[in-house]
């Protein structure tokens, strides 16, 4: 159902949904205004969000204006869980007279203070205006603390993706120790042949993330040719183990996204290594785990904001990584993939590259509209399952693993509401069924970097059925 | 690759000294990118006989993101790759801030790993005002900041407060202070005042520019006096001063280990 109360005191009483603003405008105007949208989530917010449960100490160096929106209207965790995050209060006078020192000399003592792991310093709109040079700013703190000072070049123009997928990149080059000793890719010659299979695995071995074995093997005996399950592989030193890499709040709120995601990995016989970077406990604990992420045999991406960090491991550590998210039938096309990196260290070919998403070929237009991966995972299930023809539309930036995919990137209300009107079916955050047409069929799909918490009750769980319901 | 940066008062003669010296690097086989950085645009005109290049800003305004590295970059006088930052019209808009946009820009664009210039030349407006001015001296551009100045009390203090400006950012590990480039313009105790200048801020004169006419008259050639007058003594002068800019900065001439130190 369209919304009437909006309608009514935005769009006049008559017109309809999807018939554009009233009024006269010029092309780059129309294509640059937003009047029945939102925007998503800011960079600065990204990074914060990355790097929340890490043990760092954030600072956002703005005069606590439009970024205050952080913790009212981006983080989930900020009443529930501690973190060490920080706005600077910059004033007129100290930007008009480049009192870096105060924001320095701030730092350095909060830091002294409360010893944070590392220390990172984001940019928002007016010290980039101002030119403030954070890299000399980040030197002077790591120098006088002895803390890692990391400088994100945020601008608040960008989207989260931005911002969290730099912040966990910097994550993977910064947190992630080079290994100790033993094999930590499981190349082809590192695999026993005598070992694989599930009654090799040795409990004794198993740490907290380890698998538990009475859940395994319950689905798709004969999915994979041999009779053993995918999952039930194993390295020379055990069952393959998994980096979860692009889980934030933002993309995956705080409801059994998370849990969900690791009985899935669990349940398959991996072993989770680590997670970038949400938790369920002491920031500590995320940091040690995400420390030894170069110890993993593959990655699985399950957001954009994962792939920059699942370059760098593979780049730091030849960990091959695997991009989707595995919603209903695309789960044991996934778990193969996955099985696949693990046993081969090779990342392979995108899941989705090549995948016709929207062709023509069925009578209704159908449309989901969201970040990327977890869009082109549950097309792509909904695909699997009979359900053809969704198109994929990304009103973010599109990382560049992802520039192969059917994804049409449109980030303009005109050109969406373009589109739009000829939609049957549209799967998308409930704000954007301010611009769907009356008649078309919308399937709520809110997403926190979206519209907040306005609808977060309702965030589904994407390894639930939710997928079903594109059928 | 080694980058300096040349600063001074307004219309003391940065411009043309950074054409000169551009053009003798390049006849020594050097790769070399000069970069004006100032709204006028005009630091590589004698360079490119006087045709305007293109600046970075404008590009930017008309092009955005979309815009081509090799539109930046213009070649002149023995391939010198001749760049301009550009900036708002007088009076309006924010020059500090045109300048860092336009140098992310070149980065951004990969000018630098593109073309690979042996040396890097910016040469920057009048004194550093604010931070955008001090963009070519911050970590990561030059390692060198010159400083041309004559014996005019208007041009000492200008020299004075961007080597002040140098020394407080040393904590920055920002460029260091290369020495002082005189271009005299024949004051009573030039000499005197600029050594004294150098004294007071633990520097040294690294050159000395006679004042010629012959640098007026090539200027009418929209040309640098290394092409229009390559046999004139002025043209010595400012060969001198390049080697002495090179061994400073640690400038190598290319080919086997040749070396002009």
């Amino acid at each position: 159902m369209i919304d009437e109360t909006y309608k009514k005191e935005n769009m006049g009483q008559d017109r309809p949904a999807g018939a554009g603003p009233d009024f006269e405008v010029s092309d780059q105007a129309r294509r640059q205004a937003h009047a029945f949208l939102s925007n998503y989530t800011s960079d600065v917010s990204g990074v914060c969000s990355a790097l929340y449960e890490l043990g760092g100490m954030v600072v956002m160096h703005d005069p606590s204006g439009c970024n205050s929106t952080y913790n009212t209207h981006d983080e989930p965790r900020w009443y529930d869980k501690d973190s060490l995050i920080f706005i600077s209060g910059l004033s007129q006078i100290d930007a008009i007279m480049g009192n870096d020192d105060k924001l320095i000399d701030d730092i350095v003592r909060a830091a002294r203070d409360l010893k944070p792991a590392f220390i990172a310093l984001v940019r928002t709109p007016i010290p980039m205006m101002t030119g403030t040079d954070f890299d000399a700013i980040a030197r002077i703190v790591e120098l006088e603390t002895g803390i890692p000072t990391w400088y994100f070049p945020t601008s608040g123009m960008n989207s989260y993706i931005i911002g969290a997928g730099t912040a966990l990149e910097k994550v993977a080059s910064c947190l992630v120790e080079e290994k100790a000793a033993g094999p930590a890719k499981a190349g082809k010659e590192e695999i026993d042949p005598a070992k694989v299979g599930r009654e090799e695995i040795d409990p004794s071995r198993a740490g907290k993330e380890e698998i538990d074995s009475s859940r395994a093997g319950r689905e798709d005996d004969e999915a994979w040719g041999s009779g053993r399950q995918p999952g039930q592989f194993l390295s020379a030193s055990g069952p393959f183990r998994v980096n979860l890499l692009g889980l934030t709040p933002l993309d995956f709120s705080v409801g059994s996204g998370r849990a969900s995601l690791l009985a899935w990995l669990r349940d398959h016989g991996f072993i989770v290594q680590s997670v970038f970077a949400m938790g369920d406990g002491e920031a500590g604990d995320l940091r040690r785990q995400i420390g030894s992420a170069g110890l993993a045999h593959a990655s699985l991406v399950v957001s954009s904001v994962g792939l920059p960090a699942a370059r760098v491991l593979e780049k730091r550590f030849g960990i091959p990584y695997v991009t989707g998210l595995p919603c209903g039938q695309f789960g044991p096309e996934l778990l193969r993939a996955l099985t696949e990196a693990c046993m081969t260290g090779s990342s392979g070919k995108s899941l989705f590259a090549g995948q016709e998403n929207g062709s023509v070929s069925g009578s209704e237009r159908k449309f989901i509209i969201g970040e990327p991966v977890e869009a082109l995972s549950l097309a792509r299930a909904a695909d699997l399952a009979g359900g053809r023809d969704w198109q994929v539309i990304c009103p973010l930036e599109l990382d560049r693993d992802l520039e192969s995919c059917d994804c049409l990137q449109i980030s303009s209300e005109a050109d969406l509401m373009e589109i739009l009107k000829e939609g049957d079916r549209i799967v998308a955050d409930p704000i954007y069924r301010r611009i769907c047409p009356e008649r078309a069929e919308f399937i709520s799909w809110p997403h926190e970097a979206y519209s907040g918490r306005i609808y977060r009750r309702q965030i589904p769980d994407l390894l639930s059925d939710f997928w079903s319901r594109l059928l | 690759m080694k980058k300096i940066a040349v600063y001074g008062k307004g219309g003391i003669g940065k411009s043309t000294t950074i054409s000169n010296v551009a053009a003798v690097m390049a006849g020594q086989g050097l790769k070399v990118m000069q970069i004006g950085c100032d709204p006028k645009a005009d630091s590589t005109a004698l360079l490119r006989h006087g045709k305007p290049v293109e600046t970075i800003l404008n590009l930017t305004r008309q092009k955005g993101k979309k815009l081509a590295l090799e539109e930046m970059v213009t070649p002149g006088f023995r391939g010198v790759l001749c760049v301009e930052a550009g900036g708002p019209p007088p009076g309006l808009g924010c020059a500090g801030r045109g300048i860092i946009a336009a140098l992310e820009m070149l980065k951004e664009k990969g000018a630098y790993e593109r073309y690979q210039p042996d040396v890097i030349i910016y040469d920057v407006l009048g004194d550093v005002v604010c931070g955008g001015f001090s963009m070519p001296m911050r970590n990561g551009y030059a390692d060198q900041v010159f400083v041309v100045t004559s014996g005019e009390n208007m041009s000492i203090y200008a020299a004075a407060n961007i080597a002040m400006a140098v020394e407080n950012f040393k904590r920055r590990d920002y460029a260091k202070l290369g020495g002082l480039i005189l271009n005299r313009r024949d004051v009573k105790d030039e000499d005197k005042k600029v050594r004294q200048l150098a004294e007071d801020i633990r520097s040294r004169i690294v050159g000395d520019l006679p004042r010629s006419g012959l640098v007026a008259e090539a200027e009418d050639l929209a040309m640098t006096v290394v092409e229009a007058f390559p046999d004139s003594s002025m043209a010595r002068d400012y060969e001198k001063l390049t080697l002495e800019i090179e061994r400073v900065s640690g400038i190598d001439w290319p080919g086997d280990g040749q070396t002009n130190r």
